[in-house]
């Protein structure tokens, strides 16, 4: 029943006063968005009945927030009036007049309407001295001060509890970050073993004949002294020679080139010296205690057996008359050795070669090498000089297992270097 | 002795075994033939086939040396090192100068490297699973496992720089920034090449950059911005007051033997109550305010998760999924306003600069405290410590009253040692024009070791007078809660009494004093008294080693 009247007053009451009840400029005067707005109201007066102009007592950080804040005090003053038209049959008690939200220019220095702090103040206690008006006249025609009439005279107070709060807080527990897992990526893996499991293992070393016209006798079995040890150098022949307890034959085939040594001959003169070599490199690692360091030489000693048997497929390829066995099968003493891996590798391989410390045998590291050794040995142009090609003809022969295409191509490689 | 002697007894048998059985011609030729395919297999390098040939001949002829040596090569060609071990004991035990001795040393070599080889291959498994259950832990989370897995490494291979590397990744994690910053550079010296060397430059640059901050600077417990040690509040969110190095501030530590109590008190001295004060910081409250990157994730990382969002380090604002949002107004230096768009509510702040520090002092602030609104304004002494405070409210809780109170700070010796506060309001024509007014003081006690003892306020003054005779029916609700009224007379007992100011049915309205707002003064003061309340002591208790600086 009361519901109709009311909605036709709030209607009526927001539309005729919305345009006399507002700040004289109603954007934002620096040109800015609007950041607070609010709404004037002229509040009846019942002891008067005239109207105070106020326009200082509210702010809403929107325009929904102030229209909702309106709209409902605007709700609560029409409650106000019915109540005092209805119980105290004042027919001239008037409603509230409301204007519309805008932007608030009570806080723009500049505006006609900008109110310092004590104006502002003074603001609610007038705001605050016409409720108590309306309150003592609701009072006086019967109303409790718990009726909903009287306690909607004033809005109620609510925020969000986050919008406030504490000012200081517990610090939160530290388990809540604990669960928070972390990505393998960021942390390195050790370089020390990454290659050494991949390294091949080369064993290169012949068969050797076996002949059973006589059948061996065991050395344990004969009483007489065993024969002494050939203590020939390993540059020598395969030890296919005979022996006292068990001789051997060599093929027919051998004793014929006996005179003239076969490429597998020049091939073994000079990589056994080379084989016992490198072992006795990794013999002496073994004194070492950094294990860093001994991996280290581990790979290059295991590199260079890997060369060493590539480098015996190449001379076997060339051929016994090639320039690459003819200087294998001449190179007897050191410094003739050191020169031939000198002309093949490059002149600052001899120290890593014949290493005076174990740990000399590494290599140091050359970038702009080693990561393209095929492609820089190919290489036609100038680009590169004949030490760089040299140490890729190192590396090649050392980390790969060349085709016997590529077999034939590092045979002429070599036979240029040694040119 | 007794070794040789078998040994000898072995080969006499095999002998007589041999010297037992001839080989016929045929055997021979059969021999030969598994020799010569075994040779052709192996030149094409089927080691398999070969050595099958081979043990074909060794079962015509047995022990036979070349046999032996073959055998034992293609064994270890094929990678068989124990067997091919066996042929070459086999061998040597039976013809030690026989005419394959070099190559059957050699052979004895290449199994000595192949032994070393796979001694060392397993001690790089066992090296490299220490890295991978490191990463495994890492992942996890579990950083002190992962860290000994690391260790443990290093311990190892003390030059392998990977080791030091991931310790310093994992210490980073702990939030040992010392520690993390020592193995980046022990990484540095050990590692070779120049551009990862150079990796970490910036890593150890941010560390040892973070490692001045937790020197320097606290968190904000609330938004988790790094401030200055010294600064009075945090400028992104107002939330404070850090007064790390103040007695009062240090007076509710958690550890064992502190402890807080308050004791108010009625006006007529009787016993209000008691409240045990729960602790406020582990330790200091710079120690458990001090910065380090983890508590400050944390911080953040609890704010997020209540639905607080960030632009880098400074805290922006809420929002929630119905729609309900809190706005932070961040001005270039501090905040400088909330904002509810959905409710509406504003806070305004304003602040200045202390100095040359990037602290910065309210000048002004808003608070809501249990949905009331408080304004509250400062002003500092020449030494940057709040000298006075105003706060000026609307009791929306009452009758609307608008308060004002007022603190004076009082400091001796560098310390705070008492606070005056008065407050009252002038009320409305219709109920009387009432004024209040009342006084009050804190004063507090401390210890040799600096330490705050006793905190004592005490209400000194009370007093309402009405100026006018209340108006129309508003006479008979002033006479309900003040029966003895007397218009210009000083209303009797209103300190035992309280400023009571309306009713609500049945219950009383009014303005208890109020010293919440007053939340810098002292976190253990800042309370509403209850009506008729006119003391408060808070006493402190401390353990003997625990000091505030």
């Amino acid at each position: 029943m009361r519901s109709i009247p009311l909605l036709v007053l709030l209607a009526g009451a927001g539309a005729a006063f919305a345009q006399g009840l507002s700040c004289p400029q109603a954007t934002n005067i620096s040109g800015r968005p609007c950041e607070v707005y609010h709404f004037h109201i002229q509040m009846y007066r019942p002891d008067t009945r005239g109207f105070a102009d106020l326009y200082g007592f509210n702010q809403f950080a929107s325009q929904s927030a102030c229209d909702r804040a309106r709209e409902a005090q605007m709700t609560r003053n029409l409650v106000v009036v019915d109540t005092m038209k209805r119980v105290a049959n004042d027919q001239q008690y008037q409603s509230d007049h409301f204007g519309a939200c805008h932007c608030d220019m009570t806080i723009e220095k500049t505006s006609p309407n900008f109110l310092t702090d004590l104006q502002r103040v003074a603001q609610l206690r007038m705001a605050e001295e016409v409720r108590e008006r309306v309150k003592e006249r609701l009072l006086g025609e019967g109303m409790t001060t718990d009726s909903d009439v009287v306690r909607g005279l004033a809005p109620a107070a609510s925020s969000n509890p986050l919008f406030g709060g504490p000012r200081l807080l517990p610090l939160p527990p530290p388990q809540m970050a604990a669960a928070v897992a972390n990505s393998a990526e960021d942390l390195k893996s050790t370089k020390s073993v990454e290659n050494l499991s991949a390294a091949p293992a080369s064993i290169d070393l012949p068969l050797v004949d076996v002949s059973s016209d006589a059948a061996a006798v065991p050395a344990a079995a004969v009483p007489t002294p065993a024969p002494a040890v050939p203590a020939a150098p390993a540059t020598e022949a395969a030890p296919v020679a005979t022996a006292a307890a068990a001789p051997a034959t060599t093929t027919a085939e051998e004793k014929v080139e006996e005179s003239v040594p076969t490429a597998e001959e020049s091939a073994d003169a000079f990589i056994s010296v080379e084989t016992q070599r490198i072992q006795n490199v990794l013999k002496a690692s073994g004194a070492i205690t950094d294990e860093a360091v001994k991996s280290k030489i581990l790979q290059s000693c295991m590199q260079r057996i890997q060369l060493l048997s590539n480098l015996r497929t190449l001379i076997q390829g060339s051929g016994a008359r090639s320039r690459l066995a003819t200087e294998a099968r001449s190179a007897h003493a050191e410094p003739e050795r050191l020169a031939l891996v000198a002309k093949l590798f490059g002149s600052d391989m001899p120290s890593h070669w014949a290493p005076k410390d174990a740990s000399d045998v590494i290599l140091p590291a050359r970038p702009d090498v080693d990561g393209e050794a095929e492609k820089i040995l190919r290489d036609g142009s100038s680009r590169f000089s004949d030490q760089q090609k040299k140490r890729a003809l190192y590396i090649l022969l050392a980390q790969t297992q060349p085709t016997e295409e590529q077999q034939l191509w590092l045979s002429t490689v070599v036979e240029t270097f040694l040119q | 002795m007794r070794k040789q002697l078998l040994a000898v007894l072995i080969v006499a048998g095999s002998v007589l075994a041999q010297q037992a059985a001839p080989p016929a011609p045929a055997s021979n030729e059969e021999f030969q033939r598994a020799v010569f395919i075994a040779r052709r297999f192996f030149d094409m390098k089927d080691y398999a086939a070969a050595y099958e040939q081979f043990v074909k001949a060794d079962a015509i002829h047995a022990d036979q040396p070349g046999v032996l040596y073959d055998m034992a090569l293609l064994l270890a060609r094929a990678g068989r090192y124990s067997e091919a071990q066996t042929k070459v004991d086999r061998y040597n035990q039976l013809y030690p100068s026989g005419a394959e001795k070099p190559l059957v040393t050699k052979l004895q070599f290449e199994l000595d490297f192949q032994r070393e080889l796979q001694k060392k291959r397993q001690a790089d498994q066992d090296y490299g699973e220490l890295f991978t259950r490191g990463r495994f832990l890492y992942a996890r989370s579990d950083l002190e496992a992962a860290l000994k897995m690391f260790q443990d490494a290093e311990q190892k291979r003390p030059t392998d720089s990977a080791a030091v590397f991931n310790q310093g990744v994992v210490y980073e994690k702990l939030g040992d920034f010392p520690k993390a910053a020592q193995r980046f550079h022990r990484y540095q010296e050990l590692e070779a090449d120049a551009a990862l060397k150079a990796s970490v430059d910036q890593r150890i640059l941010g560390l040892e950059s973070e490692l001045a901050d937790m020197g320097s600077k606290i968190v904000c417990s609330f938004c988790g911005l790094r401030l200055p040690i010294g600064a009075a509040w945090c400028p992104r969110c107002w939330h404070g007051p850090y007064f790390t190095s103040s007695a009062i501030w240090n007076s509710r530590p958690c550890v064992e033997g502190a402890t807080a109590t308050r004791a108010t008190y009625f006006a007529d001295e009787r016993f209000a109550k008691n409240d045990v004060l729960p602790c406020l910081f582990n330790g200091t409250m710079l120690d458990a305010l001090r910065y380090s990157p983890a508590k400050q994730k944390r911080i953040q990382d609890a704010r997020k998760a209540e639905g607080w969002s960030y632009n880098g380090e400074i805290i922006q604002g809420w929002r929630d999924k119905q729609g309900n949002e809190i706005r932070y107004v961040q001005g270039s230096d501090f905040l400088e306003k909330i904002v509810s768009p959905s409710g509406g509510e504003i806070l305004t702040y304003a602040a200045h600069r202390a100095g040359d520090a990037n602290i910065w002092l309210l000048d002004r602030e808003d608070v809501l405290i249990d949905g009331q609104k408080y304004t509250s304004r400062y002003t500092f002494d020449v030494n940057n410590r709040i000298a006075q405070q105003q706060v000026e409210y609307q009791n929306a809780a009452a009758c609307n009253h608008i308060i004002e109170m007022t603190a004076d700070y009082v400091y001796q010796n560098d310390v705070l040692a008492a606070v005056k506060i008065k407050g009252g309001y002038d009320g409305y024509v219709v109920e009387g024009s009432p004024h209040v007014e009342w006084q009050a003081a804190i004063a507090y006690a401390y210890d040799n070791a600096s330490r705050v003892t006793k905190e004592d306020l005490a209400v000194s003054a009370f007093t309402k007078i009405y100026s006018a005779k209340p108006q129309g029916a508003m006479r008979e609700e002033i006479s309900r809660i003040y029966p003895a009224m007397r218009v210009r007379r000083p209303m009797e007992n209103v300190m035992r009494t309280g400023d009571l100011c309306g009713t609500n049915g049945n219950l009383l309205l009014g303005n208890p004093i109020d010293l919440r707002p007053f939340y810098a003064l002292s976190p253990n003061l800042a309370i509403a008294l209850g009506y008729g309340v006119s003391r408060g002591s808070v006493t402190f208790t401390y353990p003997d080693s625990f000091t505030v600086r």
